[in-house]
């Protein structure tokens, strides 16, 4: 999966337009952008320029703030026009882990390389082997 | 209208009677209602640490990703996403995220509370209400199930 660097993010919203917003935190600038039917998208962007990002970001940031597919955010670039919501081809959410379930493996010393390449189930099932081990 | 179930007194009276009326508030946890206009117009005084208290427990749901060296975390029902290389700056990063969004929110409530976001509010004012630790564990990082105590090392 191609992922595009914070200014082609950055881009993507002075497309689709997307207000810029007085909020910022020391390396984030944040935007929100209105849908017709009223419903509020917010997303930050890193001012670190020409950094990329992971697929799964990516994807985290396309299906939770962006609301669009991958194809269309690049259409979107391509174009120069904003992007058509409800978007035709949402994206799928990113496979994660619930929070507690990643944090718990972290503290038995699963490193996240492993866990990158675990799916809930397996996960689980991982835990409870660890736990399932005679202390020492 | 309905006989008021929570005591209530008229904005003349309590704007003269503030301190009184903050001592019950405060002290002896009595909530008050503030009318005027005939109780056309209401607005409610209670202790911001009983409010919490009534508000209960507002557990977000939190998901991780991990890939190419990123932690992800996503609270995707409030579109909001936590950033960092390791959990516990994605952790941080989220916890920010979040205090972002709510002081967003109790900014223009008006604008927030006539969309899909509207129920946010609740957990929004839970978590602005609590300390941070209580904002910590908002994020489910203690949710486990009991298990035999084991070794913590692999």
């Amino acid at each position: 999966m191609r992922t595009p660097t914070w200014d082609e993010v950055r881009e993507f919203l002075q497309h689709d337009r997307w207000t810029s917003d007085r909020r910022r935190s020391t390396d984030h600038d944040y935007f929100t952008k209105t849908l017709p039917d009223g419903e509020i998208l917010i997303t930050k962007i890193s001012r670190s320029t020409q950094k990329t990002m992971s697929p799964g970001r990516f994807k985290a940031i396309l299906s939770d703030q962006l609301r669009v597919g991958e194809a269309q955010f690049w259409e979107v670039l391509r174009t120069k026009t904003s992007a058509a919501r409800p978007a035709p081809a949402p994206e799928p959410e990113p496979a994660s882990l619930p929070l507690w379930l990643a944090h718990e493996l972290e503290r038995c010393g699963v490193t996240p390389t492993e866990i990158e390449k675990l799916d809930e189930p397996r996960a689980k099932a991982l835990l409870a082997e660890i736990r399932s081990r005679p202390p020492g | 209208m309905h006989e008021p179930l929570v005591p209530t007194i008229d904005f003349s009276p309590a704007k003269a009677q503030l301190s009184d009326v903050m001592d019950e508030v405060f002290h002896q946890h009595r909530p008050r209602l503030v009318s005027r206009h005939r109780g056309k117009e209401r607005m409610l005084l209670v202790r911001p640490e009983d409010l919490l208290a009534m508000l209960g427990d507002h557990q977000l749901k939190v998901g991780a990703v991990y890939d190419g060296g990123e932690v992800t975390l996503r609270i995707p029902e409030m579109g909001l996403l936590g950033f960092g290389e390791t959990l516990d700056e994605a952790i941080d990063d989220l916890l920010g995220e979040l205090r972002v969004y709510a002081e967003r929110y109790f900014d223009e409530p008006a604008r927030y509370m006539g969309t899909s976001r509207a129920h946010h509010a609740a957990t929004l004012l839970r978590f602005a209400l609590a300390q941070e630790a209580e904002q910590r564990s908002m994020l489910g990082l203690d949710d486990v199930a009991p298990e035999p105590e084991v070794g913590s090392a692999r």
